[in-house]
């Protein structure tokens, strides 16, 4: 799918957080600027959240209540600055995987196969030179 | 009054005690565990730090700056609830509860953000080895400066960026916030698209002055056109990577050392100027949602906290273009994150008998001051 505003990609979040059950890990993948944040500010409203998503990266996790029919919060994770995979675990995250009213977003996941966390979507989100557009690929 | 201080929201361990009569705030003990590493004298008691150690580290603080076991002398404890990383509040204020507990002291819950806005009633410690002499004063220089109220207060720091009006003590409104980044992450990501080593605030800073602030025109968000207290800096951020990406003689995002960058053909821009040029941007963000505040509130001083409000050319440009209004600054000691701020903030608190129970209090990260 291609996205040529924060409009579009927050559209293709929001059909993508319909397709959500509940319980998944979702990893988004893609360089500096590229928009992950953004799409998880569309998945989030689109899920009756509470609030804007903001990004993580300095507080690390975020925790947003929603109100859809399936899911009741959405924690939203960036590992950009995450340097061993207990730094994952230790978030806590046990308490939160796999739970079924709970979806778990990762940002910069390249810490989720090492830490043994199985990402049930992933969400690839490349751009070219000028950084236009962006290609969202989901799984 | 004598409070123990308590601060592990995210990356820091730190602890402090304050003694205070309300007018003056004075560091007895302060240790922020990330800084562990420049006081010799420590080394050796305190485990190496990483980020989020709280647990392996915070009784060791305890040791090391040699607060009493049995809490002899101290009259409240202050440990930041909230907002933050929960595993890592967690730690603070399960040790807070117990040490109130055990002692028979009461207890204060303090918003971090509360702790960011208290530290620029701190006095500045001129025996701090790690900074010069003159710069310690509360009020950047200006000893004895006071917010007078309301007051308008930039938080700015990597994980937030907030505009409040403070019509009091523990009187606040909240007038404007990011809507994506926060100034701080900015200043890191673009320091990480740059090269450069972590922390890469600092170090733009350092590049920026010996660069022209006007030699790329980066967008300033939300400025044009727009009249309210929101900010965003995550367009400003992808505006830096479309720039570096199309200047092929400037070094690439997964290059080498930046440290010394090479001379550049004088029609393109330098690693410099490419710095200053986003640190103006930025701090003309900053500047302007700041007077846009100032503007609908019209306070009686304005007060710039957080890690971001150490760089010494937001200083300069507040301080330019808010004059007259004073504009309060934290000692530089106190502007990251630090446990004499959630000292001072809890002496607030606890003169309005806001105190909690030890069994009852719990860390809470979306913990909101307004």
């Amino acid at each position: 799918m291609i996205s040529k505003s924060l409009e579009e990609t927050k559209k293709i979040a929001a059909d993508f957080a319909l397709t959500l059950q509940g319980g998944e890990v979702v990893a988004l993948e893609g360089e500096l600027g590229v928009g992950k944040t953004t799409f998880t500010q569309g998945l989030a409203e689109a899920l009756g959240a509470e609030g804007l998503a903001r990004s993580p990266t300095f507080t690390v996790m975020n925790v947003y209540p929603a109100a859809s029919e399936k899911i009741k919060t959405i924690v939203h994770i960036d590992a950009y600055r995450l340097r061993t995979p207990n730094d994952l675990l230790n978030l806590g995250l046990d308490e939160w995987v796999g739970r079924p009213e709970a979806i778990v977003l990762i940002e910069w996941p390249h810490m989720v196969e090492s830490a043994e966390i199985k990402a049930d979507r992933v969400v690839k989100i490349t751009t070219d030179e000028q950084m236009n557009e962006r290609v969202i690929e989901i799984e | 009054m004598k409070i123990l201080g308590l601060e592990t929201s995210c990356d820091e361990t730190s602890i402090a005690v304050i003694e205070t009569d309300g007018k003056n705030f004075k560091v007895e003990k302060s240790i922020v565990a990330s800084q562990i590493a420049k006081h010799a004298e420590y080394g050796g008691v305190v485990p190496e730090v990483a980020a989020r150690c709280h647990v392996d580290v915070l009784f060791p603080l305890f040791e090391t700056i040699g607060i009493p076991r049995d809490g002899k002398g101290i009259d409240v404890v202050a440990v930041t609830a909230g907002p933050g990383l929960v595993p890592a509040l967690r730690i603070g204020v399960e040790a807070a509860k117990a040490l109130a507990f055990a002692w028979q002291k009461p207890l204060v819950g303090v918003n971090h953000m509360e702790g960011h806005v208290s530290s620029v009633f701190i006095e500045g410690r001129e025996s701090e080895p790690a900074f010069a002499r003159g710069e310690l004063r509360r009020g950047e220089g200006e000893v004895g400066i006071w917010p007078e109220f309301p007051a308008v207060c930039l938080l700015v720091s990597g994980g937030h960026t907030e505009l409040l009006l403070m019509k009091n003590f523990c009187e606040y409104e909240l007038l404007g916030r990011t809507r994506d980044d926060a100034a701080g992450e900015a200043f890191d990501k673009v320091g990480s698209l740059l090269g450069l080593q972590y922390p890469g605030g600092p170090k733009i800073s350092e590049h920026a002055l010996l660069g022209r602030r006007d030699a790329v025109n980066f967008p300033r968000p939300m400025i044009d056109g727009n009249h309210d207290c929101d900010f965003s800096f995550s367009g400003l951020k992808t505006a830096v990577a479309v720039y570096l990406k199309l200047s092929p003689t400037l070094p690439l995002l997964k290059g080498g050392s930046l440290e010394t960058p090479p001379l550049q053909h004088s029609t393109t821009s330098s690693l410099q100027d490419v710095c200053a040029s986003f640190e103006q941007a930025v701090v003309d963000v900053l500047v302007e949602k700041t007077r846009r505040a100032v503007g609908k509130t019209n306070p009686k001083s304005v007060i710039v906290s957080g890690g971001v409000s150490a760089n010494k050319f937001l200083r300069q440009e507040m301080k330019n273009k808010l004059s007259p209004l004073p504009v309060i600054f934290p000692a530089l000691e106190f502007t990251g994150d630090n446990a004499a701020m959630i000292a001072a903030a809890g002496f607030f608190r606890a003169e309005r008998g806001e105190f909690v129970d030890p069994l009852v209090l719990e860390a809470d990260p979306n913990l909101r001051l307004a």
